[in-house]
């Protein structure tokens, strides 16, 4: 037993990891084996859970601190002249990534629940941009034009109606615009669910350190962790953002860095949100067990996941200005995470040319949870050598194979 | 102000600190959450409440002492009470404190903490039904004399607040049906000549088991609790004697009927913000588990930052005083504004009564350190985690699937994502964990405290209008 080389060894275990693992243990031939150990600042426990496959395309959710609104902008500068800008959008084919892993949910919650008995709570709750003025409008009607295809998902409120349907909002809101299938889920028990379900099929799962990579003529061959050699015939890279300490233990170079998100969270409250919402200055999200969850900012500070003031108060008030009640309500915690981020914020998946046996599955910056399921979908496919549902060509590393050239600081 | 040391925490330790600094004419400031300075043991009750029961104490003469000399020093000390530090933005070198409903920073920089203990929370079937209470919550409620805790009352646990406890209830007109403590008398007897080494306190031990006897209040060495029992509120509570190991003989148990229970085993450090500073911490359950490392001059592992009082090791209120009075001269030597010499001239005394007074410590802690058979007190269905309804079952659970430490067991569980941060069960999971595991109190970590410490109002920190 002890010599038996394994089939597949997964290095990470956040729902990246989990979600490939759950997904690979649908094939019971395989032997798997999943490495982890919790880092400080590991993504998936940091993240609000939200599936906003439509907002954070369109820039929205974590995307607007990302890059501010227009409204936002303007406030900030001087002569508050600022020609009218387009919406921050990625390119159509993560869309689709978005919007199928999305659809993937409903299923995934009843088969997580029935296999590994973690319900991860997925809610229906939908996803409001709420507008304060008529920069905000503009701003909504550019993301409403752009996706002339997907306006069936998509809904004008004006302040009558929104304030019907969120009693709670701002007065002063003039509106919102409404993704109707933008919906949240718990992210931590989402990884839970997806680990406990791949260890009923047989994964195994390892509380280790991976040290290091052996290679043997281009091949992998085994994994060394703090405490084992684990002989293997593939490795998975889902080490979210120390994906590029591990892929250099093949000398494979990964432009991804750590960024930070910072979070505030409240005591549990009674349901006073029915969705979530997006404004320009925050996100916010009411859990399922009332908590309301307030992100979140987007910080190159590397491995730091420290709390820090400014940060914590402009949330906090963009939080209040959307909710005001919250003035009156407490904070009972703040964290931050670490988004591993890719210079496109695109996640870098599959295989890299000249190294057999290795394939990476990061780079998920700030739609991890939404699109785990899809991931774990594509990589399952690349395993079994099938063609992935989804075209693989913009995921690869080598898109960026020109960039690094020219931009080495990426490397 | 050149030099300004900030003091967190104006009890004991944090109070003497303040007056040996302000004797060198060095200024400090003396910050905590109350509105009066004392801490746990001189706390005056709030103001307009009846403390003829409090007057009554010995320690009152002690705090009166203290209370004075405080005075004299107040131009050099900077008090800022009903302020609470909240944690700090490492970042940015702050220290964030809740003043009159707003958050605001300070530096980071010249820290004591001096914060104490909290009372260590022991689960037991029953135990969050309304009528059982920390002893100290039964004891400030006796000290105020305006509400009684209830009619009947028994105290279960082990050390000598118990006596206290019973005392001040006694005198609040409340009927004692016993006191219960888990020590062995073999234990105490056996070590009786270190107790010589402290006569005032062993005197003062003695005079109230004979206030007690007095009153004809039961008093049971190795006994203790096992579960209590109630509709909406404690009806009764079965106690039995404890083995060797505090494991309850359950076919001896016996049951009282009262209405109001105090328990009390053991204290905690509260060493959330020497955590979030990152001072190197390391563990002795008989000190109350965490606490951070400190040189012979209370330096923690941190540059500028020291501990002293309970903070630093559970060690009671008199080492406090004299712990807190070392750490002071530590700060005058690390500013150059005495000598080394100087300095050890004038610790010297400190830590030989200090030694001495550890020494009686060490005895109570071998007659009264936790056993390991407080661990099986729960039941499966028991609720160890309060704020988020974690049971016993829940924790088995996740040792059954591999969690290994609490970070893991927090994810899996919830237990610590409440209010409290987990200060209520932080140190049972630790020690269940580290058991079952047979894996050490480090291993097995902690909770990490982060800001907030303890929850804010979110206008706090709100910077509209
Ligand atoms: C504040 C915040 C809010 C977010 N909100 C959302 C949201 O609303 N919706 C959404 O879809 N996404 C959101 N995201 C993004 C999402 O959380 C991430 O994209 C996703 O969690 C990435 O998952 P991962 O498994 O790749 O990384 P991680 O969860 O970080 O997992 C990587 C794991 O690998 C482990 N590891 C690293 N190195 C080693 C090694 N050498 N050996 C063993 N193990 C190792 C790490 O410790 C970690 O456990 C948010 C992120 C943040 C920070
Ligand atoms: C409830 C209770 C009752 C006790 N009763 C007795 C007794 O009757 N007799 C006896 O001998 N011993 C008693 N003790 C033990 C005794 O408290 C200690 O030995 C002694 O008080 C330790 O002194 P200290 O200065 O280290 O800490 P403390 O006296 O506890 O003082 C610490 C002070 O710091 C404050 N503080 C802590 N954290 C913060 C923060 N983040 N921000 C602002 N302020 C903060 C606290 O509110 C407190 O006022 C009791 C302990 C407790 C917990």
């Amino acid at each position: 037993m002890k010599n038996k080389t394994t089939d597949i060894v997964i290095i990470g275990g956040g729902v990246i990891g989990t979600s490939i693992a759950y997904e690979l243990s649908k094939n019971p031939t395989l032997s798997i084996k999943l490495i982890d150990i919790k880092k400080e600042g590991n993504a998936t426990q940091a993240s609000a859970g939200g599936l906003w496959a439509i907002g954070e395309s369109v820039g929205l959710g974590c995307g607007v601190i990302f890059f501010k609104t227009l409204s936002k902008r303007k406030q900030e500068t001087t002569n508050g002249v600022l020609e009218t800008q387009r919406p921050h959008q990625l390119p159509p084919f993560f869309f689709d990534f978005c919007l199928k892993s999305n659809d993937l949910f409903p299923n995934l919650w009843r088969e997580l629940k029935e296999i590994g008995g973690v319900d991860f709570k997925l809610e229906k709750t939908g996803l409001k941009f709420v507008m304060y003025d008529d920069d905000d409008k503009a701003y909504a009607e550019n993301i409403y034009n752009s996706i002339p295809h997907l306006q069936n998902q998509m809904k004008w409120m004006d302040s009558i109606q929104l304030k019907e349907d969120e009693p709670f909002i701002n007065k002063n809101a003039i509106g919102a615009l409404t993704f109707l299938n933008d919906d949240q889920v718990n992210p931590y028990l989402l990884m839970n669910a997806f680990r406990d379900a791949a260890k009923v099929q047989g994964v195994e799962i390892i509380n280790d350190e991976v040290k290091d990579i052996e290679v043997n003529n281009g091949k992998v061959v085994a994994v060394h962790t703090t405490n084992n050699r684990i002989s293997c015939n593939t490795v998975i890279n889902a080490a979210g953002s120390w994906a590029a300490e591990i892929s250099s233990m093949v000398n494979v170079s990964l432009p991804i860095t750590p960024v930070k998100g910072q979070i505030l969270l409240s005591e549990k409250m009674p349901k006073i949100l029915k969705s979530c919402l997006s404004t320009s200055d925050c996100y916010i999200a009411q859990k399922d067990n009332g908590e309301i969850l307030i992100g979140s900012t987007t910080e190159n500070k590397a491995y730091d996941t420290s709390s820090s003031y400014a940060e914590l108060q402009g949330l906090a008030s963009g939080a209040i200005k959307a909710i005001p009640i919250l003035k009156h309500m407490n904070c009972k915690r703040t964290w931050a995470g670490l988004r591993p981020g890719t210079p496109d914020e695109v996640p870098i998946l599959g295989p890299v040319e000249g190294i057999d046996g290795y394939l990476n599955a990061c780079g998920h910056f700030r739609t991890g949870i939404l699109t785990s399921a899809i991931t774990a979908r594509i990589i399952n496919d690349l395993v079994h050598l099938r063609k992935p549902e989804i075209d693989i060509n913009p995921f690869l590393l080598n898109r960026f194979k020109d960039k690094m050239k020219n931009e080495p600081e990426l490397v | 102000m050149k030099n300004n040391i900030k003091i967190i925490g104006a009890g004991p330790a944090g109070i003497s600190a303040a007056i040996l600094l302000a004797h060198f004419s060095v200024h400090s400031t003396l910050i905590d959450e109350n509105s009066e300075i004392g801490g746990a043991i001189f706390k005056k009750p709030d103001k307009g409440m009846n403390n003829s029961t409090f007057r009554d104490e010995k320690t009152f003469i002690r705090a009166r002492k203290m209370f004075n000399e405080f005075e004299e020093c107040s131009s050099y000390i900077d008090l800022q009470l009903e302020s609470e530090v909240l944690g700090n933005f490492p970042l940015t070198n702050d220290l964030a404190i809740l003043q009159k409903g707003k958050v605001k920073t300070i530096s980071d920089k010249n820290l004591l903490i001096a914060t104490g203990c909290y009372e260590r929370a022991q689960p037991f079937p029953g135990w969050t039904l309304p009528g059982i209470m920390s002893v100290g919550g039964i004891q400030s409620q006796a000290k105020c004399g305006n509400v009684k805790p209830g009619k009947r009352a028994v105290l279960i646990g082990t050390g000598p607040l118990l006596l206290v406890a019973a005392k001040q209830l006694h005198m609040a007109g409340v009927t004692i049906v016993a006191v219960l403590e888990a020590g062995r008398q073999k234990d105490i007897v056996k070590n009786s000549f270190n107790l010589m080494s402290n006569t005032k306190l062993l005197k003062e031990g003695m005079s109230y088991m004979l206030y007690l006897k007095k009153h004809r209040i039961p008093f049971y060495y190795g006994h203790g609790i096992v579960r209590a029992i109630g509709k909406d509120h404690l009806e009764e509570i079965v106690v039995a004697p404890y083995d060797d190991k505090w494991h309850p003989v359950k076919e001896k148990s016996f049951t009282l009927k009262v209405d109001c229970a105090g328990i009390q085993y053991g204290y905690v450090p509260r060493i959330q913000l020497t955590q979030m500073l990152n001072c190197k911490h390391t563990y002795n359950l008989n000190r109350g588990g965490f606490f951070p490392v400190t040189d012979s001059w209370q330096r923690t592992s941190v540059k500028k930052i020291y501990s002293a009082g309970d903070n630093s090791g559970i060690y009671g209120s008199d080492v406090a005083v004299l712990s807190g009075k070392i750490a002071a001269l530590a700060y005058l030597i690390d500013i150059s504004e005495i000598s080394i010499e100087e300095a050890e001239k004038i610790a010297n005394p400190i830590r030989k009564e200090m030694n001495k007074l550890k020494k009686f410590q060490k005895t109570l802690n071998d007659f009264s350190g936790l056993k390991e058979g407080l661990m099986g007190l729960p039941d499966q269905d028991t609720i160890v985690c309060r704020c988020e309804h974690v049971k016993k079952e829940i924790i088995d659970e996740a040792i059954e699937v591999g969690v290994k430490d609490m970070g893991a067991l927090k994810i899996r569980t919830r237990i610590g994502m409440g209010n409290c941060q987990g200060k209520m069960c932080g140190n049972y999971c630790n020690e269940y964990l580290a058991h079952k595991l047979g894996s050490s109190h480090e291993n097995v970590g902690w909770l990490k405290p982060r800001f907030p410490m303890a929850p804010i109002p979110f206008d706090s920190i709100n910077t509209n209008n």
